[in-house]
């Protein structure tokens, strides 16, 4: 590769390795090293000399990071915030759609009396997935594991001191993904679909043994619980999407 | 000479902060003058100076403006603030304090 070359690929690896939010900040960088390239002279051999003495791109991008660190931590807050709010509102349509039932003197609708529940076990299944999904994003690091498995226990408890048993929808919900995460590893959609919705089925028969809850019931909580799963799951690769696009749209 | 990078380990800061005492310079402007009056002791790893200079920037003490060099180039030229002079003044003393006490130590030891 031309040296040229290879100055503008080692300052877009730089760029991108330094993980800055702002773009005015990320093009300043940018023009910067650009400048200290080219006062180093134009030649072949000066730019190969200069990248030398330059040192290594994972040092200098490391250190970068960790002065815009707290801008990256803040983001990526803003991030996960903005997905759990979004999928925490789109479960709560879906939730009362389910839920809309037809008044007693058939002129008005209503919701279900079991929503308020509902919606409990739709933000406690929205959360679960969000937590795990960051938690265990490859490459996997332990500290974000158990940093995730901190504040999911933290939530858990916060709502267990707050309404009695409480926490019991945090758990369910905590299986749920586990289940939904061990159906995905299927490559084929109807049989991935189909595995994950029996396994939903079958926790949510087993959660509901001491109550009436009839098998019709319970095959429409399920579907209703994979949709919340597949729109949150959207939204958190949207999320992330947009995330990415943030830190890397070029100057 | 190679050194130790435990001895170097601070020394930056202290270089960029006196070094901008005196005038405003670009990054690639105080790599060369750094080395030029060190006689080639300062030649760091060039790539190291940018995080230095992007820290100490967040942290107030300098401030950066983009404009002309002498060669007609837009520069990033960075200058110290009021916060920056103070720690400028302050790491001086400290480090003449040290160099004259490491020398004083060092100077028994060789007699």
């Amino acid at each position: 590769m031309p040296e040229h070359a290879s100055v503008v690929a080692l300052i877009d690896r730089i760029v991108a390795g330094a993980r800055i939010p702002s773009r005015a900040e990320r093009d300043d960088l940018r023009r910067e090293l650009e400048a200290h390239f080219e006062d180093a002279g134009t030649s072949e051999e000066a730019a190969r000399e200069a990248i030398r003495r330059f040192g290594e791109e994972r040092v200098v991008a490391g250190a970068l990071r960790r002065v815009y660190r707290w801008d990256y931590r803040l983001l990526y807050v803003a991030k996960i915030a903005a997905c759990l709010a979004a999928s925490i509102g789109v479960a709560f349509f879906i939730e009362a759609a389910a839920n809309l039932r037809v008044g007693r003197e058939h002129d008005s609708l209503a919701l279900a009396p079991g929503f308020a529940h509902a919606i409990v076990r739709a933000t406690a299944l929205v959360l679960a997935f969000v937590v795990a999904r960051e938690a265990l994003k490859p490459p996997l690091a332990w500290r974000r594991v158990t940093l995730g498995l901190c504040v999911y226990a933290c939530v858990c408890g916060v709502v267990e001191l707050t309404f009695a048993n409480g926490a019991v929808a945090f758990v369910i919900a905590a299986t749920f993904v586990a289940l939904g995460a061990l159906g995905s590893m299927r490559h084929r959609a109807p049989a991935r679909w189909l595995l994950i919705y029996g396994s939903f089925v079958a926790v949510t028969a087993a959660t509901h043994v001491n109550i009436a809850f009839g098998p019709m019931r319970t095959l429409l909580a399920s579907a209703v619980t994979l949709t919340i799963w597949a729109s949150t799951s959207a939204v958190a690769a949207r999320a992330d999407r947009l995330f990415v696009n943030l830190l890397e749209s070029a100057g | 000479m190679e050194y130790d990078r435990e001895f170097l380990t601070g020394t930056v800061g202290v270089l960029i902060l006196s070094l901008l005492a005196e005038r405003e310079m670009y990054g690639y402007e105080i790599l060369r003058e750094a080395e030029r009056r060190s006689a080639r002791t300062f030649q760091l790893k060039e790539g190291t100076l940018y995080p230095a200079l992007h820290q100490m920037e967040r942290d107030r003490l300098l401030k950066a403006t983009w404009r002309e060099s002498a060669a007609g180039r837009q520069r990033k030229y960075y200058g110290l603030t009021a916060k920056g002079r103070r720690r400028a003044a302050s790491k001086r003393r400290q480090w003449i304090s040290i160099a004259g006490a490491m020398r004083a130590i060092l100077g028994h030891a060789h007699a």
